[in-house]
């Protein structure tokens, strides 16, 4: 068995640094959030696969319209 | 048996090939002109014929060669004769009718000058006067004829000496003795004497070990005998020759400055000696008086008349001119020990006193006695002149130690000597056979090779720097087995089961004389030891039979010898008694072969050596000389290599081996990504346990399987891994801590030993050596410094191909009638036994369903192979590929009962065989021809014939056995027919009409 | 919409993957347009299924034995509105312009979700590495570095690895980009620790596939805790799905690989876990393997004539599909929903074929899909 130790991380198994691994916990956690009100939004129940899609998508064009025509 | 660094340099110094002998006396008397009367042809034919005589002569002296002898009648004959034809020597007898002796020769001169011509008078008086005193500048030499046909021998033998002296000695320094005899009568009866005892002392010195044509070729070497009549001839041959001269010997009264003179032998002998003073120096005369004289010159003295003459001369030759034993004396001439043969005298070097060997040394002894065996390079080497460097006793010791031991290694490599139980010696016997019978086809196989390797010397090749040799042999030949059978009576029991059969071989006893041989074997062998099979069937040297006959290995060290004995011999038995288990037997009753088997064993050095309690080679492998798989960059005539750590029980059984084609060896399709290298990877090994030496175990038990990841530390784990970083998913290859994982990367990539190189000679030295294509075993013992590791070659065997070449190719009218062609086939043979087809169907083929149709063909295959039906199998894209973008993702088991594949190229689907992937090595390890088509336009061009095509027509009226939505399986109404030309490519499917 | 549609298929006839990637999002994302005609009279869905840059080069390289090979290089540069381009290079002989696009079109969307500013790219070329010898491989990778170099940058475009571009490959790239650049940047993910990388981070999408899930329970005033999962997949995803499970208080009692799959009902525990991450990641094994180690689990080989997979049967309260594209099918979705499955997390990317999906959405059980569930990173 091989263990890797630094100050960062051990690759098998146990956790990440602590800030890594709640940053990723945020990370979730409003994707989550996102996917969730988009698809509220669009008036389907907690429809992570469309709030996903409408959630990208609005962030994206939305984004693309503030740029102007590039 | 490593050869010892300091004298490597030195063997590639000798000739090993016995070439300079071939050049030796390139002189030879083959036709003799023989004038004489019919009286005195009479005379010497009186005791029968001569030229029978002559072959007799030549014969009991194992010469070969016996000159032929044309006899005329007459002196105008003979001229008339000679202008025709060309005759080496012309030997006249005195009474020649119309014409004297004298004007004959001066005739016979004038028409070829270079013919020697020799008189041979039968009759002492015979104007002896005339002929003793004046020098008939056209006749040579004068013979007496005393009824001995062997004068003529010693004048066939004189006169070519005189002719190749020169060369000889410049090429060869052959040695020269110097007979001093003006008298006829003396000279007629010493010479015969002289050569006869010449040639027989040369033969017995000859090293047994070779073989008939090698003391042939040796004996050209022996030392010459030049005659002179007079002091003054004598001393310009004297002077002329005098580095080779290594005996003269002389008569007392012969001509000086044209006078005889009783003293001249004396003085001759005196200045002789003057010059070198420890010239062997023999004085021969009529009167004993002489003999006081001759003891202050000092020489030996023999009294011409004497009744033991011969054995006088005998026991000269013996003691002084170095033929017979070496004695090591100390300088004052006192006896220490006596060395009869190379192998003593090596023996006795490393301990004679330092005195004994610098007196020796300094008075070239050495060079002497070793040239009289016709070792002439290593009697240069000893000659004194190399010792003059050298202050220290001790560095001389080793010098010509080594020297002599390089030697006699040399001369034993690739020879198959009979064991002998006094003989044996392992250090330098790398093949000895216990036995007179066959050795079977894998021993042999061997020993040829190893034979032609030594003849190799090609200028340049790898051979020079790199020492590839065989591990240390013994045979016991089929007459091993024929006496056990017979010996224990186990005819009987042929027919038996397995176990039965075992426990009666085991139960049985060796044969005294095998027993007592394989007893000497043992005191002298301590390493590990493999025993196995060679069957005497041709047949069995082709891969079917192997693995059918059990392998063992032994630790062998136990501290008991009778134990080792004991495993040894059971080893043996068992091995004998696996020629009549039912495996064997019944794949020899399916071939048709009705003879029964008798078998060799072959005993043979484990390669490796000792990491701890367990002993392995670093790498084993097998090579074959040609592929059929080649993947591009690879040529097929580059042949293709597995190789494995440990034992090579890895690579036959199919586990995980590194696959390389020696032309290219960092091209590695196994190991293409990070992933591929970790799953394709060797994980562990086969080694010998050391300590487990108690229990004889059947069969490869003794084998351990270690994980490569327990032996980090041992040096060839560590030589030939690299690590992995699992937090980069990386690998370097470089020894840092860090998981290992086996790449060989060290050996393929960064040629710490030039592995490649070596396959690729010895490969196509197999091809040459054996007329077709080769399968060669091998083991690598890796040193602490790589580069000098050995190379052990461990069998050889023809890979049966089933078919030649001749016989695959494709006829262009074949090609016209096929159904499916192909330019681009990999495999090889000829296959008329499969009917059925399957095939994804070309209209509903999708590209994103792939994986619903690698199911279906799953499913297909599945029943098929319950009923054992072999089919072909046809699709789009690369088979077996993990990217269903590529092709049909099938796993192995999906198509294991395919016997042919088809992959139709140009369908959307990229094509790249997955070659590291156990698919791939599944269809090279089974042969399954494997075809590419590149669909091409309908309108192809007529003139091109061999082009990929695929005619879907042929398949619309077929019975369908079975349908899905994007496969479809047919029956022919006959097989087809698939031929396979590995050699071009070529592959060409087609239907015969029935007959 | 379906004009748009024809259209974009009209213009690249022969890109069919892309077509299907853009139908997908397209479908999805109809509500959307219909209640903001801004985004129809701005021609959004032209604008965004249009890339805003596409790379063909010519790669050019030599061989060990001198001979000349010319591979194809690209990089669609799909869409910066949210941040530089990312997204993998990918050496295969399968790539083509249409393979890249479709994966570029995809990426775009893949980044958006995740609150770090990426925007989306990808790249590659029809080399294949398998069988080429180090030195090729570094020939090549500078070859195609020489182009590339002109358009990418830490602020511009940042590539990764992909199919057939591993660490050693990054290694190259990145040698001749600082070399041709003259500067030491971030311009490559996926680079060793020795010189400027970060952790590969496998973790990250196993960890963010138990988080999503336990959002989504949050959202419904749950937690893990004490919950049954059933994991499928042996890699990392998996078996760093599993840890977090564990760490949240769930138990996992599946595991599999393609040949079968193991059964555990005592529950894969830590130890048992690091024995698994040993067997798949250093010593390359098989699953079954397991069960000769935990006798008390029971294995199961694939049977190919069934048409579900057994392992989504078992009584369960949260399925994580870990293995691979299209391992759920209808039949196993309805499975899962017999066997009391409340939620469904998706590590894999697209584990579920669209019937699935169908079949989870009208049960109205949570379901993460890849799309959101494995976005982080």
């Amino acid at each position: 068995m091989y263990f890797w130790k630094a100050r960062s991380c051990t690759v098998q198994g146990r956790l990440l640094t602590l800030e890594v691994d709640s940053r990723l916990k945020q990370i979730m956690k409003s994707i989550h959030k996102t996917s969730l009100d988009a698809s509220n939004d669009y008036g389907m129940d907690a429809n992570y696969v469309a709030g996903a899609n409408i959630a990208g998508f609005v962030k994206v064009v939305n984004a693309m319209l503030d740029q102007g025509l590039v | 048996m490593v050869i010892a660094h300091q004298a490597h340099h030195f063997i590639n110094d000798f000739d090993p090939h016995f070439k300079i002998f071939h050049e030796l006396m390139p002189y030879k008397v083959r036709e003799i002109l023989l004038v004489s009367s019919p009286y005195d042809a009479y005379i010497l034919e009186e005791d029968g014929s001569l030229a029978s005589r002559i072959i007799n002569e030549y014969r009991g002296l194992n010469l070969s060669l016996p000159p032929r002898i044309t006899r005329v009648a007459t002196p105008e004959k003979a001229l008339q004769i000679l202008k025709n034809k060309r005759y080496d020597i012309v030997v006249t007898m005195p009474h020649l009718g119309s014409m004297d002796t004298t004007s004959f020769s001066a005739k016979v001169k004038a028409l070829h000058a270079d013919i020697p011509v020799i008189l041979l008078t039968h009759s002492v008086r015979d104007d002896l006067a005339a002929l003793e005193v004046l020098p008939y500048s056209s006749i040579d030499n004068t013979y007496v004829w005393c009824c001995d046909s062997d004068i003529l021998l010693a004048i066939v033998k004189n006169v070519e000496d005189e002719a190749n002296v020169d060369f000889d000695t410049r090429k060869a320094m052959v040695r020269v003795i110097i007979l001093v005899e003006d008298t006829a009568v003396f000279r007629s009866s010493l010479l015969p004497i002289l050569y006869k005892e010449l040639v027989k002392q040369t033969q017995a010195v000859l090293d047994e070990g070779l073989n008939e044509q090698h003391r042939l070729l040796k004996m050209r070497a022996r030392p010459k005998i030049l005659t002179a009549a007079s002091y003054e001839e004598a001393l310009d041959l004297f002077t002329k020759y005098r580095p080779y001269v290594f005996c003269v010997m002389s008569d007392v009264r012969f001509p000086k400055d044209g006078k005889i003179n009783g003293n001249a032998g004396f003085e001759l002998l005196q200045t002789i000696r003057q010059e070198v003073p420890d010239l062997p120096l023999l004085m021969l005369s009529t009167e004993i008086e002489n003999g006081k004289r001759a003891k202050d010159l000092p020489a030996v003295f023999i009294e011409k008349n004497s009744t033991t003459l011969r054995e006088e001369i005998h026991s000269y030759f013996l003691n002084h001119l170095g033929f017979g034993d070496f004695i090591f004396r100390t300088p004052d001439g006192s006896e220490i020990d006596r060395a009869s043969n190379l192998h003593e005298f090596e023996e006795m070097l490393k301990i004679i006193p330092e005195e004994s060997l610098v007196y020796h040394a300094g008075h070239n002894h050495f060079s002497n006695w070793v040239m009289a065996r016709a070792e002439i390079a290593l009697a240069a080497r000893l000659h004194r002149n190399h010792f003059t460097s050298i202050t220290n006793c001790e560095d001389l010791r080793q010098d010509v130690y080594f020297k002599v031991h390089a030697l006699r290694k040399l001369r034993q490599q690739g020879i198959v000597a009979q064991f002998s139980s006094d003989d044996f010696d392992p250090a330098i016997m790398d093949f000895v056979r216990m036995g007179r019978g066959s050795m079977g086809g894998k021993a042999r196989g061997i020993a040829f090779f190893s034979s032609r390797l030594r003849r190799s010397a090609k200028p340049h090749s790898i051979f020079g720097d790199v020492p590839i040799v065989i591990p240390q042999t013994c045979v016991i030949t089929a007459d091993g087995f024929d006496d056990f059978i017979a010996y224990n009576d186990l005819f009987s029991i042929e027919e038996q089961d397995d176990e039965i059969i075992a426990k009666h071989f085991l139960e049985g006893i060796m044969p005294p004389w095998l027993h007592e041989q394989l007893g000497a074997y043992l005191t002298r062998i301590k390493y590990p030891l493999s025993i196995r099979s060679s069957s005497l069937l041709e047949d069995a040297q082709f891969r079917p039979y192997a693995g059918l006959y059990n392998t063992f290995m032994l630790p062998n060290n136990h501290p008991d010898f009778a134990v080792r004995l004991n495993q040894l011999e059971k080893a043996i038995k068992l091995v004998y008694a696996s020629t009549w288990y039912e495996s064997p037997r019944s794949f020899s009753r399916s071939i048709g072969q009705v003879r029964d088997d008798s078998m060799a064993v072959i005993i043979q050095k484990l390669v490796g050596r000792e990491y701890g309690d367990y002993f392995y080679p670093a790498i084993s492998g097998v090579a074959q000389s040609y592929n059929y798989y080649p993947i591009a960059p690879m040529q097929s005539e580059d042949g293709i290599a597995h190789i494995a750590l440990g034992f090579g029980k890895t690579v036959v059984e199919g586990e995980r081996s590194l696959r390389f084609s020696p032309g290219y060896p960092k091209n590695l399709p196994q190991f293409s990504t990070v992933d591929d290298i970790l799953t394709n990877s060797q994980r562990s090994f086969y080694c010998l346990s050391c300590s487990e030496n108690e229990r004889f175990v059947a069969n490869d038990s003794n084998l351990r399987n270690r994980m490569i990841d327990d032996c980090f530390d041992e040096v060839p784990v560590r030589l030939l891994c690299s690590t992995y970083f699992p937090e980069e998913h990386r690998i370097r290859d470089v020894d840092l801590k860090g998981h290992k994982v086996l790449t060989f990367a060290p050996l393929l990539k960064y040629d710490i030993y030039p592995l490649p190189e070596v396959l690729r000679e010895l490969l196509s030295y197999g091809r040459e050596g054996m007329g077709c294509e080769v399968e060669i075993e091998f083991a690598l013992d890796l040193a602490d410094d790589p580069m000098k590791s050995t190379f052990y070659f461990l069998q050889i065997r023809p890979i049966v191909t089933g078919s030649d070449s001749r016989q695959m190719q494709i006829d262009p009218k074949e090609f016209k009638k096929s159904f499916i062609a192909s330019g681009q086939a990999l495999g090889h043979g000829l296959y008329t036994s499969i009917q059925d087809i399957v095939y994804v169907k070309p209209e509903s083929f999708d590209t994103s369903k792939t994986k619903i149709i690698s199911r279906e063909v799953g499913q297909l295959n599945r029943s098929l192979h319950k009923d054992r039906i072999n089919y072909m199998l046809i699709g789009p894209g690369r088979w077996g590929t993990a990217d269903p973008w590529l092709g049909i993702p099938v796993q192995w088991s999906d198509i294991s009962g395919v016997s042919v594949i088809v992959e139709l190229q140009g369908y959307g689907l990229q094509a790249e065989v997955s070659q590291g992937s156990h698919f791939f090595q599944n269809i090279t390890s089974l042969g399954i021809p494997y075809l590419m088509v590149r669909e091409n336009s309908p309108s192809a061009d007529e003139k091109q014939i061999f082009v990929d095509a695929i005619n879907w027509n042929f398949f619309k009226r077929r019975k369908i056995i079975k349908e899905t939505e994007y496969i479809r399986h047919i029956r022919l109404p006959r097989p087809f027919t698939l031929k396979v030309n590995g050699h071009t490519s070529e592959a060409a499917v087609f239907l015969d009409k029935a007959k | 919409m379906e004009k748009i549609i024809s259209q974009i298929i009209q213009r690249d006839q022969h890109e069919k993957e892309f077509h299907q990637a853009v139908q997908e999002v397209l479908d999805t994302v109809k509500p959307v347009l219909d209640r903001n005609p801004e985004y129809r009279q701005q021609a959004v869905l032209q604008r965004i299924t249009e890339p805003e840059r596409v790379i063909m080069f010519r790669v050019p390289w030599m061989d060990d034995q001198g001979q000349v090979h010319v591979n194809r290089g690209f990089r669609v540069e799909m869409n910066s509105a949210i941040g530089p381009y990312k997204g993998g290079l990918r050496f295969h002989p399968s790539v083509t312009l249409s393979i890249i696009k479709f994966l570029a079109f995809e990426q775009v969307f893949k980044n958006s979700l995740t609150t770090l500013h990426m925007g989306g790219g990808k790249g590659g070329s029809d080399f294949n590495p398998k069988g080429r010898s180090d030195a090729e491989v570094m020939r090549f990778c500078q070859s195609f570095m020489a182009e590339l170099y002109r358009h990418i940058g830490p602020n511009t475009d940042v590539p990764a690895g992909d199919i057939g571009v591993g660490a050693r490959e990054i290694g190259y790239l990145f040698g001749m980009y600082k070399k041709l650049r003259n500067e030491f940047t971030g311009v490559l993910t996926g680079k060793s620790l020795a010189w400027g990388g970060s952790l590969i981070r496998p973790e990250a999408t196993g960890y963010g596939v138990v988080y999503f899930a336990a959002e989504m329970l949050a959202h419904r005033n749950e937690t893990l805790e004490g919950k049954v999962c059933l994991v499928s997949g042996s890699g990392n995803v998996a078996q760093f799905t599993t840890e977090k499970i564990l760490d949240l208080g769930g138990s996992v009692i599946t595991l599999s690989d393609s040949s079968g799959y193991i059964l555990d009902e005592e529950g894969i525990d830590t130890e048992k876990l690091q024995f698994v991450m040993h067997l798949k990641n250093i010593r390359r094994g098989r699953i079954r393997e397991y069960c000769e180690k935990y006798p008390n689990a029971v294995y199961t080989e694939v049977d190919p004539d069934l048409s579900y997979n057994p392992l989504w049967t078992h009584k369960a309260d949260c399925a994580m599909p870990s293995a691979t594209e299209n391992e759920v099918n209808e039949k196993d979705a309805q499975n899962m929903i017999a066997a009391g499955v409340q939620l469904v997390s998706e590590g894999a990317n697209m584990p579920s074929t669209p019937g699935a999906v169908d079949v989870f959405l009208e049960s109205k059980i949570m379901y993460g899909p890849g799309k959101a569930a494995n976005a982080g990173s």
